[in-house]
């Protein structure tokens, strides 16, 4: 082989070896920049051993197989060479890398931005997990009513206060009455005063046998500490052939016991009057006042109070009968609570008005995280947090 | 309704004790709200005696007073304003440390001007008997240190219930004990038959003079002329029982009516006869008053209504649908409602004239609710009253008169006849287990029903009809003093609730199929999800009122037909037709409030007019104000912008079902309401709107008070189709070969979108691309602006793409984009 072009290969090897020790005396994030240097300027499209296998070409044929040879094991020697630097700095490295790359973990993580749910509807869909394992259904209807739907087909007499203008609000818009003889007539419409308009709806749709809850929106003229002109109510109806008073309290029992999560509470039906049920009734809890805060317990005693939770009876025969259903086949009971007035019980919630108010800290404290979706099987109550 | 025990038992031979009587009448519907024990509210009270008094040095109103109210022990010193206070003087002293019952203030010792006083001498007021507080209460020479509140009656409990509107019979203190005897808690007494000497016709006479359609306004009135009367005091036992529920007691005549309208619900009314004028009474309409004949040429115009000074002090001008009693001067008296000052009678009344009506529920309500008067007589009135009453009201009120007042009763005299309303009500035999789920034998029932005055028509008396009737069950007429019992569900009402609720066994109530019924379903399911997806989007989920300010209408579209008659205020005067204002301007208080991040939402209906039809629609809406996140050290912080609003409306989208990448907003045509023209955008489906978002327009800010820029979205949910259930979806595929991405950038003439570019290239070479996505938006100084994307390039399915495929494919993309007239950036 010519000499010049073993001193060549002497030249690039000793050039490497140069290069590869100097690479292992960089600090580490260093020495892998130069390492890479290094790959790129002995083993690159450009490098001098690449060069010298140009040359190989220009050799005579005697001479290319020995160089070819040559060049080749000193490609090898070198690529062992590097990758046992490579791997040896890498160990060396790997100690001081971790050294330095400390980071102050106690710094606040990158904020979740969750919102949550308005206590409202949170407890609307509580009350529909109950009474969908009864075989209840969610049904709505909508808030602007006519007279029939929200009064007459309900056995309000003409005269019952709750029509009169100071509880009703009627909107300028009115709905045109299919004429009687010569002149047309018209009503204003208005905004239900409760969800019952709803059970006249269901019931006219004639799809029996009903078990039917519905949830929503109401209105009345009224505005002060425990009254906002707006609240929600859930409406609920059952007809068929045989419910009866003893269905009605065991289904509500068994309500309250389901939705206040505990398994002996006191309750009682106390007779009431409502047009639109006959027999009427209001049902009471046993409760202690406490600082405030309310604990339903499982017997009275003389420290208890009976606290109102919601109107019920069995459908007034007027009513089915304004319904097109027969009174003498059909019967059934419905009922209706506020859903605020749970919201407050279950949840502590001390003042009615501020939960129209939307302040942000508000819904913070009462709101619920929109991972809680209420269920039987779960448990409706969110898990404290 | 308020009454004393002591009174209840005037009609009910009881044992029971109060906490029994308590349990019952809200066990029958008679909720007790109150009970009150006066003896613990009076135990501390004592008689006493000022044995010393003179003024007080230092101050003129004031007197010292020595007081002895304990044999035992010292006279104490007490400072007292009283006028009437002297030496001698017997009356209730309250030592310190008792509790003043008007008050509720714990007596101290006090100092009063350099004086110490220890008690306090009291008077009605301060105790809570009466109105009186003028003077300290006076009483008759007795023992000192006496309880007081025994010697004048004044232990008896206080009850006080609250009457369902249909229970017009129990707004009297009978109908309350005969409920309470139908439910075995005594035995209601006989009512002692009146007995009195009629012992003159009456000077005066009734006359109806109604039009026959309005005849049933005042079917009957009745009523008896006095003379010789002394108008004193009521007996004291009386007067403690009406002070004792609230009622002032005032004369020995007024003070009748006002026990009989709380004992019997009977109100009466009393005339001073020597303050009427004529010979006649009448019952008729208000109407116009008779103007003098000047007045009458003068003016065509309609002359004013009549009208009445009334006995509250207050002048009422009478609307046309009033009934009236009038003599030949004019009106005297409100049919039901209230009577007229002048002719009221006084402490100097001798001849007294005593009315006793029936005036129907509606018209009394009417006009009572018109005039704005509340009294005890239309609070009965427009309950009902028992029409059989009228005549044993007026017979029991003379009773009382003649022995409170002497003097001498005429004969009655009346106009009109009392309506007869017999209604039979057949209660089908089992009927009480069918609707009560309980099973009582028919005696029991017959018991129950009898006691509470329901007679039960027995076959001989009635006739060939009901007879039939009784094969299937018993017929039973209602006392005239139950109107509102009308239907068998009624008689079963009044059976159970004597009976008792509580004894109704609970019968299970369970689903009766196998799979509960789908409870959640459309678009309830729907808003479920949304509410939570927004939710965990980080925004807040309020309620806010339907209702809003009709002064957005200016801004929302706003159809007349949506604005209330009777708005319970001008913010809330209309049917809202947007839930924007409503969320912006929670959002303006919460940042007044110093919320520095405010992202709100609400799920709820908006509300539009049209051909005389309100239509209602779901909406959900949200608004950002301020930054979108708190701080944090990694990374700057930014408010919320108009593609927070817009990240927000997908995730809507999303949770309504629909494949949201696929959809792109648009520039409107015209700006959505409320928002900033040229910062807004909206989402169709076809040509459908299913959303917009933008930032809120400032001007609107402005107006609601918001500092700083807000963004919106809304949705309208209820024009997304439903999403359908989902089923097992196709097998899935593996992809064999890799995606290839590629980027470009190019600088975009003026007024070209990026959803046009995008659909440009996706038009051009869809079948390859499988994404495009923008990564980086550039302005230069000159305001070019530059957009870059990625393409995602997909293989074919079995093998990569060639380079060649790839060029051309780019090639391709690069000739679609300066198609559109953009520059491509080199580098």
């Amino acid at each position: 082989m010519d000499a010049t072009l073993s001193a060549e290969l002497e030249r690039v090897r000793q050039d490497f070896r140069t290069n590869l020790t100097a690479c292992t005396k960089e600090r580490f994030e260093r020495a892998n920049i130069a390492l890479e240097e290094v790959r790129t300027r002995f083993f690159g499209k450009k490098s001098a051993l690449q060069n010298l296998l140009h040359k190989l070409g220009d050799l005579p044929p005697d001479q290319r197989k020995g160089f070819g040879a040559a060049v080749n094991l000193l490609k090898q020697e070198m690529l062992r060479a590097f990758e046992q630097t490579q791997s040896s700095l890498e160990e060396q490295s790997g100690a001081q890398r971790l050294e330095v790359e400390r980071l102050d973990s106690t710094l606040p993580d990158r904020p979740q931005h969750l919102g949550t749910l308005h206590p409202t509807g949170q407890v609307i869909e509580e009350v529909i997990a109950v009474f969908g394992d009864m075989g209840f259904r969610a049904v709505e209807g909508p808030d602007v009513e006519d007279d029939f739907h929200n009064f007459v087909a309900l056995n309000f007499p003409p005269d019952h206060p709750a029509r009169q203008m100071h509880d009703t609000f009627y909107l300028q818009g009115e709905k045109r009455m299919a004429s009687e003889g010569s002149s047309p007539s018209s009503e204003p419409w208005l905004l239900r005063t409760h969800t019952s308009p709803v059970q006249v709806r269901t019931m006219l749709e004639g799809d029996l046998p009903i078990r039917i809850i519905a949830p929503g929106r109401c209105y009345r003229s009224d505005s002060d500490q425990t009254h906002t002109p707006m609240f929600h109510q859930v409406e609920g109806l059952v007809i068929d052939e045989r419910t009866h008073f003893g269905h009605l309290k065991s289904c509500l029992s068994a309500f309250v016991r389901a939705f206040f999560e505990q398994d002996s509470v006191c309750v009682r039906f106390r007779p009431s009057y409502f047009p639109f049920t006959e027999p009427s009734a209001e049902m009471d809890v046993a409760c202690l006042r406490k600082e405030g805060a309310l604990e339903l317990v499982a017997e009275v005693s003389p420290r208890s109070d009976w606290l109102e939770i919601l109107g019920c009876g069995m459908v007034h025969p007027n009513v089915l009968r304004a319904c097109n259903l027969d009174p003498d086949r059909y019967q059934g009971f419905a009922f209706g609570m506020g859903v605020e007035r749970l919201a407050m019980l279950k949840y502590g919630i001390a003042d009615l008005r501020t939960m129209f108010e939307g302040d942000v800290a508000w819904l913070q404290h009462y709101g619920f995280s929109p991972l809680d979706a209420p269920s039987l099987l779960r448990g409706l109550r969110p898990q404290a947090c | 309704m308020r009454f004393t025990r002591g009174w209840l038992e005037e009609h009910l031979a009881t044992t029971a004790s109060d906490v029994e009587l308590q349990e019952c009448l809200t066990a029958i519907g008679l909720e007790v709200e109150e009970w009150l024990d006066p003896s613990e509210r009076y135990r501390s009270f004592v008689t006493a005696r000022v044995v010393e008094c003179k003024p007080h040095p230092r101050a003129q109103r004031l007197s010292l007073c020595v007081v002895r109210f304990d044999k035992a022990s010292e006279p104490v010193q007490v400072v007292c304003g009283a006028p009437n206070v002297r030496k001698g003087f017997t009356g209730v002293f309250a030592p310190v440390g008792s509790v003043i019952p008007r008050t509720g203030a714990r007596l101290k010792a006090a100092s009063l001007q350099g004086e110490g006083s220890h008690g306090m001498l009291l008077s009605e007021w301060e105790l809570g008997i009466s109105e009186e507080h003028e003077g300290i209460l006076e009483i008759e020479e007795q023992d000192i240190g006496q309880p007081f509140a025994e010697s004048q009656g004044l232990l008896d409990p206080v009850c006080t219930v609250a009457v369902t509107p249909n229970r017009a019979d129990c707004l009297g203190v009978r109908g309350i004990a005969r409920d309470l005897a139908a439910a075995n808690m005594g035995e209601l007494k006989p009512l002692p038959k009146p007995s009195f000497q009629e012992t003159f016709d009456s000077p005066r006479a009734w006359r109806i003079d109604l039009p026959d359609a309005l005849a049933h306004h005042c079917p009957f009135v009745c009523g008896r002329s006095f003379r010789n009367l002394t108008n004193g005091q009521a007996p004291r036992h009386i007067r403690a029982r009406l002070n004792a529920v609230g009622v002032k007691s005032l004369s020995a005549l007024v003070d009748a009516t006002n026990y009989l309208t709380l004992d019997l619900a009977r109100p009466l009314h009393v005339f001073d006869s020597d303050k009427l004028l004529g010979k006649t009474l009448t019952v008729r309409k208000a109407r116009a008053q008779e103007s003098s004949q000047e007045s009458q040429q003068e003016s065509s115009q309609e002359s004013p209504q009549e009208s009445l000074a009334a006995l509250d002090h207050k002048t009422y001008v009478l609307p046309s649908a009033a009934t009236v009693i009038a003599d030949e001067n004019g009106v005297v008296g409100i049919a039901g409602v209230i009577g007229g000052e002048a002719s009221g009678c006084s402490s100097e009344t001798q001849g007294m004239f005593l009315e006793c009506a029936l005036f129907d529920a509606r018209t009394t309500a009417a006009v009572g609710r018109a005039l704005n008067i509340e009294s005890e007589a239309r609070f009965r009135f427009e309950r009902g009253l028992d029409p059989a009453a009228a005549v044993e009201g007026c017979n029991r009120a003379t009773q009382l008169v003649l022995e409170w007042c002497g003097g001498e009763a005429s004969r009655m005299i009346s106009a009109g006849t009392v309506p007869q309303a017999r209604r039979s009500i057949l209660l089908p035999k089992g009927h009480v287990r069918k609707l009560g789920g309980i099973a009582l034998e028919e005696k029991d029932i017959d018991v129950i029903l009898k006691r509470l005055g329901f007679e039960r028509e027995t076959q001989g008396a009635s006739s060939q009809k009901s007879s039939q009737k009784n094969s299937e069950g018993s017929v039973y007429v209602p006392p005239s003093w139950r109107a509102d019992v009308t239907s068998a569900a009624c008689l079963v009402e009044e059976v159970l609730r004597i009976h008792g609720f509580d004894a109704i066994p609970d019968a299970p109530f369970v689903r009766t199929t196998a799979l509960g019924e789908r409870a959640v379903a459309g678009r309830r399911k729907r808003d479920a999800l949304v509410r939570r997806k927004l939710a965990l989007a980080g925004l807040y989920e309020t309620v806010a009122w339907s209702f809003t300010d009709s002064t957005f209408g200016d801004v929302f579209a706003l159809d007349e037909g949506l604005r209330l008659r009777n708005p319970i205020s001008a913010q809330l005067d209309c049917l809202r037709p947007s839930l924007l204002p409503n969320l912006t301007q929670t959002a303006a208080h919460n940042r007044a409030l110093g919320r520095r991040h405010t992202a709100l939402f609400e799920v709820g209906p908006q509300f539009a007019y049209q051909d005389d039809a309100v239509l209602q629609e779901q909406v959900a809406a949200g608004v950002r104000a301020g930054a979108f996140a708190t701080r944090h050290w990694h990374s700057a912080s930014r408010d919320a912008d108009l593609f927070d609003a817009k990240a927000d409306l997908r995730a809507v989208f999303a949770a309504c079902g629909l494949e949201s990448e696929r959809l792109d907003s648009t520039l409107a045509d015209t700006a959505p309401e409320g928002y900033h023209p040229h910062r807004c955008g909206a989402f169709f489906l076809g040509r459908t709107l299913i959303g917009q978002f933008g930032e809120v327009h400032p001007a609107l800010c402005r107006r609601l008070g918001l500092r700083g820029r807000a963004v919106a979205f809304e949705a309208f949910l209820d024009r997304i189709p439903a999403a359908k259930a989902r089923i097992a979806p196709k097998g899935w595929q593996r992809q064999k070969q890799q995606s290839l991405y590629r980027d470009f950038a190019c600088w975009i003439p003026e007024g070209l979108t990026a959803v046009d570019l995008k659909n440009a290239v996706l038009r051009r070479a869809r079948h390859r691309l499988k994404a495009l996505t923008f990564f980086d938006r550039y302005c230069s100084d000159k305001g070019e602006v530059s957009l870059a994307f990625e393409v995602e390039i997909l293989p074919h399915a079995e093998r990569a793409l060639t380079e060649e495929e790839v060029q051309t494919l780019c090639q391709e993309i690069t000739d679609s984009l300066q198609g559109l007239g953009c520059r491509m950036r080199e580098g």
